[in-house]
């Protein structure tokens, strides 16, 4: 069947297969991308991340159908349907409560996807206010993370709204339905290609070396049973207006199971305020758990809340239950955020106060620019 | 889909089920991805020749219609009493046999699953549609997701259904649908 998308409006959407009773329903996801992006705020579908998850077929980027990581698929298409929630991956629970939230604002908004990073020519999102990478999007090509890299030197504002945010890298194939269909990922020094810039070790591992945190601000932790606490580091900043929070104020749940925090031993990009400060243990290592907001002298700027369950908190959704007020006040921090992105480069209206220095006394005192 | 550590890079298998017994039709719409069928290592034990033919195709990254891990577990069951049947003849006691098993396990798989050509498409850009389904005619709604007040989602489309609409559905096919119906019919082979 062919789905004729004259007319429609863009944005995200469910199609529902219907065989006629409700046990004969599943749904497909299908992003309709704004034709321009220019001068809009634009929601990327974290679809790349949604593959390597997906065990239809019984296999992931995780496990084989024995359940082991050894069996783990090296490559899924997405030629297949999604295994989790009834076809629609994770979209219910971490995008469109951002989705809605964005549009009950009334901003000027844009819809795109993670593979449209990687095909449509970078120059699309220039003109973009803002990118943001909603809910857990850990999957990037170096195509996906150089459109965002060079967006921002154009003065495009980034958000990050989950966390372990292009911790692992990819590279695309084709398949017979056409190109970039096949996402590959080894994990490991296995990966055949001879490429060094395109093994698909992590990003922070050799032979690439290239930290995301150069670009989104933090790094990765490591997965916690107990989700370290959001603790207010600035209460200061903008982007707790109308919150009540104070410093110390303690948002529990919301860091999820995945954290990012500051590594002394990756890049920093400065000047940076630290939102929310707190740590976590990660192999016997005591890391800061973090969440920042930098900005950059072409007045791009990057918001990272390396919080895993950021977007399902916008509707108290999340597989975990929190307080209404931790939910409250990431609504309101989304919104804040939101409504000033959507008015142009951050970094020129609102240069970020730099506050590292205060949790991470190792690092050099500078004002802006990427350390080391 | 599966690509597994041992198996060559763009090598898929694409399996078609194709139902012997049970009174359901499958509905079994797969890309066309080409390639000369042929053996896969491994796989021959997921097939349960008494239930139902599993078709391999190597294909380069060619898209599944596969079992999942429940139905894996099934036809490999299947497969055991298949390799046993050859040299023993005396069936394990029991009261009631399970006449048809493949039914049984029917009730795993989702008994509508898709996919499509397109993660994502400029407006008016065709999207292929790709649809596995026991049911023997299907529909297809799209909604768009977002602030739409109380509720999150705007029926934008509904497509016509694909054989005679389900008694009580509400839907009289009139000349006009029956024309669409035709014109979708059509895409069904190739989705371009």
């Amino acid at each position: 069947m062919t789905i004729p998308t004259k007319g429609w409006a863009p944005g995200d959407y469910l199609l529902r297969l219907d065989g006629g009773t409700p046990a004969t329903r599943q749904f497909v996801p299908l992003t309709i991308r704004s034709t321009s992006f220019a001068g809009r705020i634009v929601l990327i579908v974290p679809d790349t991340t949604w593959q390597a998850y997906n065990d239809w077929g019984g296999h992931s980027l995780y496990i084989g159908p024995d359940k082991k990581f050894a069996d783990r698929a090296r490559a899924v298409p997405f030629d297949r349907p999604y295994s989790q929630n009834n076809g629609s991956s994770f979209f219910d629970s971490d995008t469109l409560p951002l989705v809605a939230l964005a549009e009950s604002m009334h901003l000027p908004l844009g819809y795109a996807t993670d593979v449209d990073l990687q095909r449509l020519p970078p120059s699309v999102f220039f003109g973009a206010r803002a990118v943001v990478s909603v809910g857990h999007d850990e999957y990037y090509s170096p195509g996906m993370r150089s459109a965002l890299t060079v967006a921002l030197a154009h003065g495009v504002n980034l958000a990050f709204l989950g966390s372990n945010e292009i911790y692992r890298k990819i590279r695309f194939a084709s398949t017979p339905t056409g190109p970039d269909r096949l996402v590959i990922n080894y994990k490991n020094k296995t990966d055949p290609i001879k490429i060094p810039s395109l093994v698909t070790t992590q990003w922070e591992q050799s032979p690439s070396n290239d930290p995301e945190s150069s670009l989104t601000g933090l790094s990765y932790g490591c997965a916690q049973k107990r989700f370290p606490p959001l603790t207010v580091a600035d209460a200061s900043s903008w982007l707790f207006a109308g919150t009540g929070v104070h410093n110390g104020t303690v948002l529990p749940q919301v860091r999820g199971q995945e954290f990012d925090g500051i590594r002394t031993d990756f890049p920093v990009p400065r000047s940076m305020t630290i939102l929310f400060h707190g740590h976590a243990t990660c192999r016997g290592h005591t890391r800061g758990a973090d969440s920042s907001f930098y900005t950059t002298p072409s007045g791009g700027s990057v918001f990272n809340v390396g919080a895993y369950f950021w977007v399902c908190a916008l509707t108290n959704g999340c597989t975990v239950k929190m307080p209404p007020a931790a939910s409250k006040i990431v609504t309101r921090m989304t919104m804040n955020y939101l409504r000033a992105a959507a008015l142009g480069p951050i970094g020129l209206s609102r240069p970020a106060n730099d506050t590292v220095g205060r949790y991470y006394p190792k690092l050099p005192k500078v004002t802006s620019g990427v350390h080391p | 889909m599966i690509f597994s550590s041992r198996r060559t890079y763009g090598a898929s298998m694409q399996m078609k089920w194709v139902r012997m017994a049970a009174s359901a039709a499958l509905i079994s719409i797969v890309a066309a991805c080409g390639g000369t069928p042929t053996t896969v290592a491994g796989v021959a034990h997921q097939a349960d020749l008494t239930v139902q033919q599993t078709q391999q195709v190597q294909s380069p990254g060619g898209a599944a219609q596969g079992p999942k891990v429940a139905r894996a577990t099934i036809t490999s069951r299947g497969a055991a009493a298949g390799h046993l049947a050859a040299v023993a003849n005396t069936p394990v006691a029991c009261t009631t046999i399970a006449p048809k098993w493949d039914a049984v396990a029917q009730v795993l798989r989702p008994a509508i699953e898709g996919y499509t050509s397109l993660d994502s498409a400029a407006p008016g850009t065709p999207v292929g549609l790709y649809v596995s389904a026991v049911a023997p005619r299907y529909q297809v709604e799209a909604y768009r997701m977002g602030f739409y007040g109380s509720t999150d989602a705007c029926l934008t489309w509904t497509s016509a259904w694909t054989g005679r609409p389900p008694a009580g559905s509400g839907a009289h096919r009139t000349r006009r649908d029956e024309r669409a119906r035709r014109v979708l019919d059509a895409f069904d082979d190739d989705p371009h």
